[in-house]
């Protein structure tokens, strides 16, 4: 089946079209202020606020990378990506507290809270250049995922530069027409076509490939048995599920463009809308991407490379090319659903948490201004990344979430440990990000566990370990944690 | 609310966060270690799969007993 250039064109610009219209609704009582700007002044009913979440969450990982793993790996895939959901878990608990402080404090980045409990700009500086470093080579991925599925499903008519371009001015111009309410408007609709979709193409192909799921099953168990246990064909050996799945367990509460939604909720019920509304998308979600990959495995059985397994059974013969563009669109709308979210949260970081830092009497206005205007420098930054393809870049990427947890012990301990110190914090953060990169970097995985795992052990002692060596910012984290635990029991929350 | 009340129910949010926090341990525990022994050497779609879909049906029931208490 070819899938004409035009039609491809056709429609991404239907998509485009719906999706920049929806933005511009979304202006329609944009206050003014940072507050207003990138977390929607708090006031996201729980509906959206679940499927911006859900779609800012599920990038163009799944359906190419989730499935390329289940085709490579087996059954490893579900129990990794499930995992991933279990991580939820942590917002039960910290979902509240982040809610609850963001608006008694007026936080608009996760980083700022950090440098306001720890009492030192320090703290929101370092977490905010680590959130940099990260996420822009993982921004780069994800735009470079939209130009090869252009270019692959267009057969060369849309050359990977043009992809690349028209994913990167999308998703510039979804975050910057009225910041977090655009964003979260167009990620709704953006969340709908996902899971609709992938629902749909999965099922199609089930039934008209296979002839429904009992027959799927049987050939699953007949020619690749292997595949439906763990470690399976050797691609998910314990350590390699241990380390992958330790660094995106903690994704929900390390990563800023995830972690920053749980200011936006406008009361406590939504806030419980959005947790159930993602519980139920990511699970429906991830079955469906990992029924998508072993349908991939039995249709085209011996690709080289796992991640060109969606791209290849959308090209199949017998599924129509309708099915197959909004199968593409679906794919694009996961990539810059998720894109424009972290282009948000990192410029909001950039002017509140360097920029403010750095010039401590610069109006609210002009740091607005400022985060207004790094939207399209991070956009271009990514685009430059991507366009030059380093080998860097993906090393960067995948080592992203891990990163970011390095973050993670500074974050419990704002929220647990009266004793923590801005020191500690610091240098655990450091740290831990140094060995991580050198790490992967250097391809050294000591007694064969990955760097998460090294990473992780290593912020957490530091931050202990200092943080018992310095003195604590007692009267704030009496204040933080005393607020915390009298409001929770109004509010009924663990 | 009185002080003494206050006192009962915050150590009663404390227990219940405990033994929350050590059931999702053992779920956790649970996800790690069944795929890789027991159903080891079982290449059904009754093994590991079904496994993963009740070990994570368990597991969201579990978060939705929590929040679901949440109130305004």
């Amino acid at each position: 089946m070819q899938i004409h250039t035009v039609y491809t064109l056709l429609a991404v610009g239907i998509w485009v079209i719906v999706g920049t219209l929806i933005a511009i609704a979304s202006r329609k009582g944009l206050g003014k202020g940072l507050s207003e700007y990138f977390i929607a002044n708090r006031k996201i009913g729980g509906f959206v606020s679940a499927l911006t979440y859900s779609a800012t969450t599920y990038s163009a990982f799944m359906m190419i990378g989730l499935a390329g793993f289940t085709y490579k790996g087996g059954v490893g895939a579900l129990g990794f990506e499930l995992t991933y959901l279990a991580g939820l878990m942590l917002v039960i608990f910290f979902g509240p507290r982040f809610w609850l402080v963001g608006k008694k404090f007026g936080y608009v980045t996760p980083a700022e809270l950090l440098g306001d409990r720890y009492q030192n700009k320090g703290v929101a500086f370092v977490a905010a250049v680590l959130c940099l470093i990260f996420l822009i080579p993982y921004s780069a991925v994800q735009l470079m995922g939209v130009a090869y599925l252009m270019e692959i499903l267009s057969y060369g008519g849309i050359p990977f530069i043009v992809g690349l371009l028209l994913a990167t001015i999308i998703a510039i111009v979804w975050a910057w027409i009225a910041g977090m309410r655009s964003v979260a408007w167009t990620d709704s609709l953006q969340a709908l076509v996902m899971i609709i979709t992938a629902i749909t193409i999965t099922f199609f192909v089930i039934y008209k490939g296979f002839g429904g799921f009992g027959n799927f099953f049987n050939k699953l168990e007949l020619n690749y048995p292997q595949w439906l246990t763990l470690p399976g064909p050797g691609f998910f050996s314990f350590k390699v599920y241990l380390g992958l799945t330790l660094p995106w367990f903690f994704f929900s509460i390390s990563n800023p463009q995830v972690s920053q939604r749980l200011f936006i909720p406008k009361s406590m019920g939504a806030l419980k809308r959005m947790c159930g509304g993602f519980l139920i998308f990511g699970f429906v979600y991830t079955v469906i991407t990992v029924l998508w990959g072993f349908s991939a495995k039995l249709l085209c059985p011996n690709l080289s490379i796992a991640d060109k397994a969606s791209p290849t059974l959308l090209s199949l013969s017998f599924i129509p090319t309708t099915l197959a563009l909004i199968a593409m669109v679906a794919i694009m709308a996961a990539a810059i659903s998720t894109i424009d979210s972290i282009m948000l949260s990192l410029s909001s970081m950039f002017a509140k948490d360097i920029y403010q830092n750095i010039r401590t009497k610069a109006s609210e206005e002009k740091v607005l201004w400022m985060g207004k205007f790094i939207i399209p420098v991070i956009g271009i930054i990514a685009f430059l990344f991507a366009r030059a393809r380093f080998g860097l870049i993906s090393t960067l990427s995948v080592a992203s979430s891990t990163g970011l947890l390095m973050t993670v012990p500074t974050i419990i301990g704002a929220f647990f440990w009266k004793r923590g110190t801005s020191a500690g914090a610091i240098a655990s953060m450091v740290v831990g990000a140094i060995i991580t990169a050198t790490l992967y970097i250097t391809k050294c995985y000591p007694l064969g566990h990955w760097p998460g795992v090294w990473g992780g052990i290593t912020s957490s002692v530091v931050f202990i370990g200092i943080s018992l060596l310095t003195r604590p910012p007692r009267k704030k984290a009496e204040e933080f944690i005393n607020y915390l635990d009298k409001t929770l029991l109004e509010k009924n929350a663990l | 609310m009185s002080t003494p009340t206050i006192k009962k129910q915050k150590k009663k949010f404390s227990k219940m966060r405990r033994g929350y926090l050590v059931w999702f341990l053992i779920l956790l525990v649970l996800d790690y270690t069944i795929p890789y022994t027991l159903l080891k050497n079982m290449p059904r779609i009754y093994g590991s799969f079904l496994f993963y879909i009740i070990w994570s049906f368990i597991t969201i029931i579990s978060m939705f007993t929590i929040f679901i208490r949440w109130r305004d």
